[in-house]
Parts: C-alpha cells; structure tokens; sequence
C-alpha cells in the first residue's frame, strides 16, 4: 500500500430527509492505488457522486475515514479542507462550470491564485501549458461561452490541472459531450493516469471500460461487483463486508 | 495587471448591468439621503449662527417713556456695570401703500449707520447711509412692496402724513423674519427722515449687551432689570423690558423642525436603501452561489470567496459615493439655499465641514459592506455540495414555516394561478419580510407626508374657521374706538358683522421689579397680548382646552391661548393672575385655556370693559375687527378699502390692517418649503420601495427559472407567465398597502404633534389624506406592474429547454 492511495475505511453518508435520514453511502471500504484510472459506475441515486464528493473533500462523511494522499481529510476544516482541495485534487464537472466572465487562460489561472501556487508573472504562463496540452491553447483568450462542449471540457481538465494536483477527479464528463468528443476526453484522462495521477472518474459510458484499470460499482449505498458483462475484467477487488 | 478574480468582479458586475445599477442606486439613495442632510445641517447650523450672531443681536430692549434717549443717558448706561454695549433706537409701525392697500412698515430709526454696535444690518447696494427722506429696505421686503431701489413708495406713519420716499438701498438683516412670510416691509431710516414723517418722538428704546455672551434668559432679565431701575432712579419712565430668548433666531424652530424632519427622512432613507442593498445584493448572490461551489472545490478558501465579494460590493459602493457624493451637494445646496431664503440668512461659505462627507463616505461604504456581510458570509459558508446542486427554489419544498404561513392564508381562488401566484410569495419568507418593509416603509412615509401636508392645510383652514372676521384694523390710539365706530362702519353696505376691541401688550408677572416680555425687536415673535372685547363676540369661535370661556358679564375673568399656556405652563384654571398691562399691575381670575391657532404672540382675552376699568381707561377700544358679506378674496380686498376710506376720513389714526386671507397666508408661507422638501422626500421613499419591489420580483424569478420551464413545458402561455409574475408582485404590494397603511397612522400621529408644536405649540389634528392613500395605491399598481414586467419579460424569452437547462 503505498501512501499515495486513496484508502476508504467503513465510509457512512446520511443525508437529512423529509421522512428521516435517507442513507447514501452504507459501510464502504475501498481502496484506489495511486496512478490509477478508476471508474465508479453506477444508476442514477445510487450514491458514487456522493462517494466522489467524498473523496475530493466537497463533502464530509457521517461516520468512517478517508485518507487521501496520505491526509486523512474528515478531520481537516472547512478552509483547510480548500487548501488541501486545491493543491491535492483537480476536479472537472460534467456541465464544464467554468466561470462565464472569465477567459479560458483566466479560468485556469484562477486556481492558481487561490493557492498561489505558483509565482504570479509564471501562471498564466503555467496556464498556457496546460491548455497547450489539452490542445486549446488557441483558444486561451476566449469566453467560455464562445467554446464547443468539448473544447469546454478539455479547458475544464486544463483548470483541474492548474495545481499539479496528484488526484483527478471527474464527475460524469462526458456527459454532456458526442461521442468522438468523448473518446478524446478519456484519452486525456488516460495519458494523465499515465503520467502518475491517480484519476477516479464518475461515468455511465461503458463504451469506455477499456480505458480503465480499475471499475467500482455502486448500487443502493453499497459497493458491489458490477453485473454489466461491460464492465467485466475491470471489476478490481472489492472489500464489501465489514472488517 | 488585474488579478483573475478582480477580473471577474469587474465583468459579473458588467455582465450584469441592470442588477448593478440597481445596486448603485441603492446605495446612491442612502448616501445621497444622508449626505444631503449632513451637509445642509452642518452648513446651515454654522450659517445660521454666524448671521444671526454676527448682527450682534440686543440681549435686551428697554423701551423708555421719554420723548428721546440722549447722548449722555447713552453714554452713562455703556458705563455701567456689566453692560457691554448700549445702541439708542426706535422703531416705528408706519403704514406703506402697495397698489391700492396699504401693508404694514416697521421703520428702525438708526443713531449713527456707520458705526451699528447692536442689531447690524449690512448695506448690500445703494446708498450708505440713507440720504435723509429716503430709506433703506431690507431685502426681503422688496418682494413686499412690490419695488426696486431708486423707486418711491408712498409711506404714513401713525401721527405724520403721506409722504413719498425713495429707496435709496438695499440691506440684509439677518435678525428678522423674511418679510414676505410676515407680509410687511422692513425700512430703516434716520432721525431726521422721521421728522419729515412728522413724528416727533426721538430714540426711545435702548438696547443692551451684556458682558456675559453665554448669558441664559433668566440672568438677562435680572441684568435689564437692574437697569431699567437704575432708569427709574435717574428720572426717567421705563414703558417696556424686552428679552427675547438670547442667540435664538426668531425661526429657530422653524429651522429645528425643518433639519429633525429631514434628519428622521434622511435616517429613514439610509436605513431603507441599506436594507434595499441587502436585497440587491442575495439578487447578486444567488446568481453566483454555483460560482462559489465552483471557486470551493477548485481550492477557494471562505475569506478568499469573501473577499472577492466584499470587493464587488465595494466596488459598486464607490461608484455609490461617486454618483451620490454630487448629487448630493446639489441636493443639500438647494435645500440650503431655500432654507436660508426661509431664514433670511446668507450663506457665506456652502462648503460642508469636513466631517460631513467622511460620515457620507463611510456610511456609503460601511453600510453596504454590513450589509453584504452575511449573504456574502452565508454564501462563503455553503458546501460545495448544495452550492453545486443549487437551482434555486425549485427543487426544495417551502419550510414548514412558510407552508404554514401560506395555509394561513385564506385566500383561495378559482384560478390555479392566482393560487400559485399567493402561494409563491410566501416562499422566501425573509425576502417578503424586507420587501414589505421596503415597500411598507416607503408607503408609510409617502402617505404621512400627504397626511402632514393635509393637516397643515386643515389647521390653516381652521384659522379661518375659527376667525370669523375678515378684516382687523389696530388704530394708534387706546381711545380711538369709541361707541359709535363700530355703528358708522356697521352701516357700509358690504359689512355684516363689526366689533370694537381694546388690544394692549402685557407682561406676565415674573416676580422681578420689571416684568420683561419675551419679544423680539419686530415686537412679532414672542410677543404676549391681552384682548379686551364682548364676551359674547360674534366674530371667534375659539374651541375651549380646558375650562371656559368668559362669562357674560366677564368679571375680572381671563382666558388664555395655548400659547400663553406653552410660556407659563406653571397657570391653572381657577388660578389668580397678574398681568402688567400699560406699566400697572391687573389681576385676573383664570377661567379657561382656548386654542387660538395662527396666532404668533401669547393672548389672554377679558371683558373690554373689565380691562378698560382695570386700566383706567373710559370703554373704548383700538381694534376693529370686520366681517363682509361676501367671502371672496378679491370682494374682501374691495370692502377693506371701504372701510379704511371710512376711517381715514374721519381721521382715526390706522396702525396696521390685516386681511385674514394675509395671515393664512403668511402661516401657510411659513412652512411651504418644509412640506415641498418632504413630498420630494416622500417620493424618494416611494421610489425606494419600488426598486426594493423589483428587485424581489427579480430575483424570485431568477430563482424559479427551471420551475418556470416546468410550466411552460406543460403549455404555460407567454402570457401566463407574465400573469403569474406580475399577479405575486401585485399581491405583495397590496399586502404592503396594509402595513403601510398603518405605519402611516402612528407616523402621521407623532409627526403631525412634534410639527404642530414646533410651528403651532398644538398638534397638527389627526387627519388620513385619501388622495395620499389613492396616490399610493396607484403607484403600487404601476410601480409593481414596472417592477415585475423586466423579470417577467426576462423569464418569458428564456426557451422552455433553457428554462429546464437553466444552472
């Protein structure tokens, strides 16, 4: 086990709900190895968007322990929960959420300055890289509004990259995009587990399982083994009982 | 180069150009509001001052029997102790023709212009000093007497004949009231120019200064007293003691009640546009609350997602201060200006002290700051999680407050939409809360102003009403109404009704050696009178305060006016009185207070012949008071001069006359700046209210994009949106009619009584304008048609999947 992985220990999330607490996540224990491309699959309700909230730190669990980039993040704070965010996790949203008033450069900056991370005359250079290697760099002095889905996205991947971050964390970001679109965008998401970050991606597309080293699914709260032939081969390990 | 989060402040607040003009209005009003005040406080304050104790007012007036106050008398009283400074005057109520009327004309005697020690007057053109048979005119009388310098104007005084005389200049006393709120002139003259008037009398009065500038009423008067009985002790007959309330302009409460007024207003509006702003800004922030979910998860610290915030509220406070800071000086300096033209006051310097736009500035910029604090807090304060899944209200079910707040409602409608449409606006329920006190607040003050207005006008009505007489004549003699008077004037045709009264100066007994009265040098404000007249008069209706009034035969009975009760409170009915009365002492017995609006001067009213009998005089009068038969303005003026051609005739000496219709007016002049400032008030509070309105509408809208989309998936019309929106922002305006409604009757309550006693010393009566409430119920109607037609226009060009797609 190295200390890069994202280890999940008998995670538990209840959300407040009319009729009583309606639990989202039961029991979970997981483990991701660090430079891997993971999926977490699963229906709509079942509860992996929860479980990546999680596990970027966006949200907190009502009982057990996430340790991410060996931090145990459910003891950090609000704020140093942000810092920690923006320097250890990128992530990219299936509606892209770049900022409207912003330039494509000027959004990916702005993570930058959140964690000054780097000097402030280096990041928009650091940003023009970035977009250089997601291939719109042409595009950097653009509005969002005026980008195709998928040069929205790639612009979305550049942003969670801005920080060097070990983990890539991705929920349904292909969903919005065609197909052709779509396999450029795990190609992205392939070459940067490739390059050593650990990308755990949020998806219904088993059109894309081959990309995938490893593959959690997730049904009513709980992790199982996916029954979806899809899928098969990619199901890893699965500590689902209580220890 | 700006950093990308000041970028994006910069373009959100582009973006969004509507949103942040209103804002900038919002706050604008309260900085202008405030600003404004400050400044015409401040400024006005120290003017006023610096006029009124730059004339070196008198301290005191001691009014002598003698025929002439000489150099050495002069000389000696400087001498003694405690006297800073002695002056020798006289003045003189002659009577000056303007057109066909003749108005009154006080005339100042002057001693030597050019060296004014007390009482100073400022030549502003002509001639420096008068050149003897001519005049100088105080500047606001020229209005009056309808002339300009170098003009003549036909003048009479009480024991002279007709004379013409010139203006030869123009001055400027800030001492006295505006001549045309008191509608008389002002002129000022020499000795020698009052002997070609034919008066014989020399300087009878002689007005003090004592060493002690900080000096309070009571020391003033021990002092006068002091010398009036050194007077006495040197031969000569003192007839008056004048202390009028030291450093105290004669309209200082006038201005007082003008600047409270405004403060309250100017308070009010800052409070208003505070909490406007506060509306303005969750507008703001519920468009950005997915941004902020957004800035959180890619690392954004809460003081840094705060600090972006606060800096585009900062922002926008600035171009705030920017657009307020001048149009608030403009605002203060028309106020200023009209105040001063109220006041008879020059402005010498209209720059604001320093403090005055740094309150402005700070209070520009702190309030929307505060105000800011918590949305942009809670905000800052939001997980990622329900900051990312934010729609607005469309997702969540209303609190079980609110779906309680709305059972109770008990409005039900056949329409499905109207339901919607009441049901909604129970939604965010402390949304409606602050709209309605927007709106509640900006209709409250809008109609009490109305209210305000409509009292004035009744009270002066009531002046009228209660004043059944339209002309009075005061002759110069005590005896000149005698017993058949009244029967020669009776007779003119255009007479109905005609009675003689005996009207004299008094003094109440303060228990000191001399009884000063509280009279300015126009012998006007806070002068004190007693009537002598029928007790069954015909021509006064006063209503009766407390007790009753007199008696037939009135023996030895008195009653006073409320302005006699507000200067000694101290009298009861059933009480024994002193009154000095022509230098003797006369005792009354109190039978009952009246109110007697419109009068300036405190009065006690008795039986003409028990004040004739008390005094020693045979039953006569110097005061004709006139009722004609017909009641309009221009017939009133025609049978005045009747009746004055009568007398002059007969050669009665005529002081002053006075047309009820020029004192109604010159009550009415009075306030007239004071009720315009508060409609162009109210109006600014109305206006307030209706952007709070829209922004509400707006941003109920905003938040219910995707629901909108669901009813127009299901085949809402373009025109049943617009009618569902505009439906909830007509609701909420007439569930603001009700409160406003009645903070208008609590604020009208209390305004009407702190005016009326400023102005009338009686509250202003309880009055509802219709027209006010009118007034306000359509401008609810339009202003919440307005306020909710851009958010409906807007909601209504969104496409049906945009609406359903809306983030």
């Amino acid at each position: 086990m190295k200390e890069e992985d994202i280890i999940i220990e008998n995670l538990h999330k209840n959300f407040p709900a009319g009729a009583g607490n309606f639990q989202a996540l039961t029991d979970i224990s997981l483990r991701i190895p660090q430079g891997s491309l993971t999926a977490l699959t699963g229906k709509s309700g079942s509860g992996k968007t929860t479980l990546l909230n999680m596990i970027a730190g966006i949200d907190r669990p009502t009982k057990g322990r996430i340790t991410v980039a060996g931090r145990a993040i459910e003891a950090l704070s609000e704020d140093e929960l942000a810092g920690w965010r923006g320097k250890n996790v990128g992530i990219v949203f299936q509606f892209f959420q770049l900022l409207p008033t912003l330039t494509i450069l000027e959004n990916v900056v702005l993570p930058m300055d959140f964690c000054r991370i780097h000097k402030k005359s280096q990041r928009s250079s650091k940003a023009l890289e970035l977009l250089r290697v997601v291939g719109i760099a042409d595009q950097a002095h653009k509005f969002p509004a005026a980008l195709s889905g998928g040069q929205q996205q790639r612009a979305a991947i550049a942003r969670a990259l801005a920080n060097d971050p070990p983990i890539v964390v991705a929920d349904e970001p292909t969903g919005n995009l065609d197909s052709q679109t779509a396999e450029t965008i795990f190609a992205l998401f392939q070459s940067l587990a490739q390059s050593g970050k650990t990308v755990l991606i949020v998806t219904h597309e088993n059109a894309f399982a081959k990309y995938f080293q490893k593959v959690f699914s997730i049904s009513d709260g709980r992790i199982h083994e996916s029954a979806d032939t899809h899928w098969k081969g990619a199901i890893c390990s699965v500590r689902k009982a209580k220890r | 180069m700006l950093s990308a989060q000041s970028k994006k402040i910069v373009r959100d607040l582009a973006k969004a150009p509507g949103k942040t003009a209103l804002l900038v209005l919002a706050i604008a009003l309260g900085v202008v509001a405030i600003g404004s005040i400050l400044d015409a406080y401040a400024v006005l304050s120290r003017e006023i001052q610096a006029n009124y104790l730059g004339t070196m007012p008198a301290m005191a007036t001691i009014k002598l029997e003698s025929q002439g106050v000489s150099d050495e008398l002069d000389q000696v009283v400087a001498s003694l102790p405690g006297v800073a400074a002695v002056e020798k005057r006289a003045m003189i109520l002659a009577r000056m023709k303007i057109g066909p009327d003749w108005l009154p004309l006080l005339l100042m005697v002057v001693d030597d212009f050019s060296h004014l020690k007390l009482n100073r007057f400022k030549p502003i053109s002509g001639a420096w000093p008068p050149p003897e048979g001519t005049m100088l005119v105080e500047r606001t009388a020229l209005r009056v007497m309808q002339a300009r310098p170098g003009e003549k104007i036909l003048v009479k005084t009480p024991h002279g004949t007709e004379m013409d005389m010139v203006i030869s200049g123009v001055v400027h006393d800030p001492g006295l009231a505006p001549a045309w709120q008191e509608n008389l002139g002002y002129g000022y003259i020499s000795l020698k120019t009052l002997r070609l008037l034919g008066e014989s009398q020399g300087f009878d009065e002689l007005r003090l200064l004592f060493d002690n500038p900080n000096a309070q009423v009571g020391e003033i008067e021990t002092r006068a007293g002091a010398v009036a009985q050194w007077l006495v002790r040197h031969g000569q007959k003192v007839h008056e003691v004048q202390v009028p309330p030291p450093r105290f302009h004669p309209h200082q409460g006038q201005m007082t009640a003008v600047l409270s007024l405004f403060a309250l207003f100017g308070f009010a509006t800052l409070i208003l546009g505070a909490i406007l702003t506060a509306v303005v800004i969750s507008t703001l922030m519920v468009r950005q609350i997915r941004e902020i979910g957004v800035m959180k998860a890619l690392g954004a610290r809460s003081g840094q997602i705060a600090a972006i915030y606060l800096g585009m509220i900062v922002l926008i406070a600035l171009a705030a201060v920017g657009l307020g800071l001048p149009v608030s000086r403009l605002l203060s300096w028309l106020l200023i200006e009209a105040v001063a033209d109220l006041l008879n006051v020059t402005i010498q310097n209209s720059s604001p002290p320093l403090w005055a736009p740094m309150v402005q500035l700070f209070s520009g910029l702190l309030v929307p700051v505060c105000m800011a604090f918590l949305p942009v807090r809670r905000a800052g304060k939001m997980s990622i999680r329900t900051a990312l899944g934010n729609y607005g209200i469309s997702q969540s079910l209303p609190s079980k407050p609110a779906l309680a707040a709305t059972s109770k409602v008990r409005l039900r409608f056949s329409n499905p939409s109207l339901n919607l449409a009441v049901r909604n606006i129970f939604r965010q329920k402390t949304r409606l809360v602050m709209t309605l006190l927007l709106l509640a607040a900006g209709g409250g003050l809008f109609m009490t102003t109305l209210n305000i207005s409509k009292a004035w006008d009744t009270n002066i009505q009531k002046i009228q009403k209660v004043r059944l007489y339209d002309l009075e004549i005061r002759l110069a003699e005590t005896r000149a109404v005698d017993s058949t008077l009244p029967d020669r004037i009776r007779m003119l045709p255009e007479v109905k009704a005609v009675e003689g009264w005996q009207m004299l100066p008094m003094a109440f007994d303060r228990g000191l050696a001399f009884h000063p009265i509280r009279t300015y040098p126009d012998k006007r404000h806070g002068s004190a009178y007693i009537f002598g007249l029928e007790p069954d008069s015909e021509l006064i209706r006063f209503p009766v305060l407390e007790g009753r009034w007199l008696g037939p035969d009135g023996k030895q009975e008195v009653v006073l006016n409320h302005m006699a009760r507000f200067q000694m409170p101290d009298i009861q009915v059933g009480q024994e009185l002193t009154l000095w009365v022509e230098g003797r002492a006369t005792r009354w017995h109190v039978v009952g207070f009246i109110q007697d609006l419109g009068s300036p001067s405190a009065s006690a009213y008795t039986a003409r012949r028990e004040l004739n009998h008390a005094l020693g005089l045979s039953d006569t009068g110097n005061l004709v008071r006139v009722a004609f038969h017909h009641g309009d303005g221009e017939s009133i003026q025609q049978a005045g001069r009747v009746v004055e051609a009568l007398l002059s005739s007969s050669n009665t000496p005529i002081l002053e006359t006075y047309l009820m219709t020029d004192i109604r007016n010159a009550v009415a002049d009075h306030m007239k700046v004071l009720i315009r400032s508060l409609l162009v008030m109210a109006l600014l509070m109305a206006s307030v209210g209706i952007i709070g309105l829209a922004a509400a509408m707006s941003m109920n809208i905003l938040e219910r994009t995707r629901e909108l989309g669901v009813l127009r998936a299901m085949g809402a019309s373009s025109r049943d949106i617009y009618y569902l929106v505009m439906a909830e922002g007509l609701f909420i305006g007439l569930l603001s009619l009700v409160f406003a409604k009645v903070l208008a009757m609590l604020l009208s309550k209390a305004l009407g009584s702190f005016l009326g006693t400023m102005a009338f010393r009686a509250p202003l009566p309880f009055t509802i304008s219709l027209g006010g409430v009118g007034a306000w119920v359509l401008l609810i109607f339009f202003g919440a048609l307005a306020a909710t037609y851009f958010p409906a226009r807007n909601a209504d060009r969104m496409t049906t999947r945009e609406s359903l797609a809306y983030e």
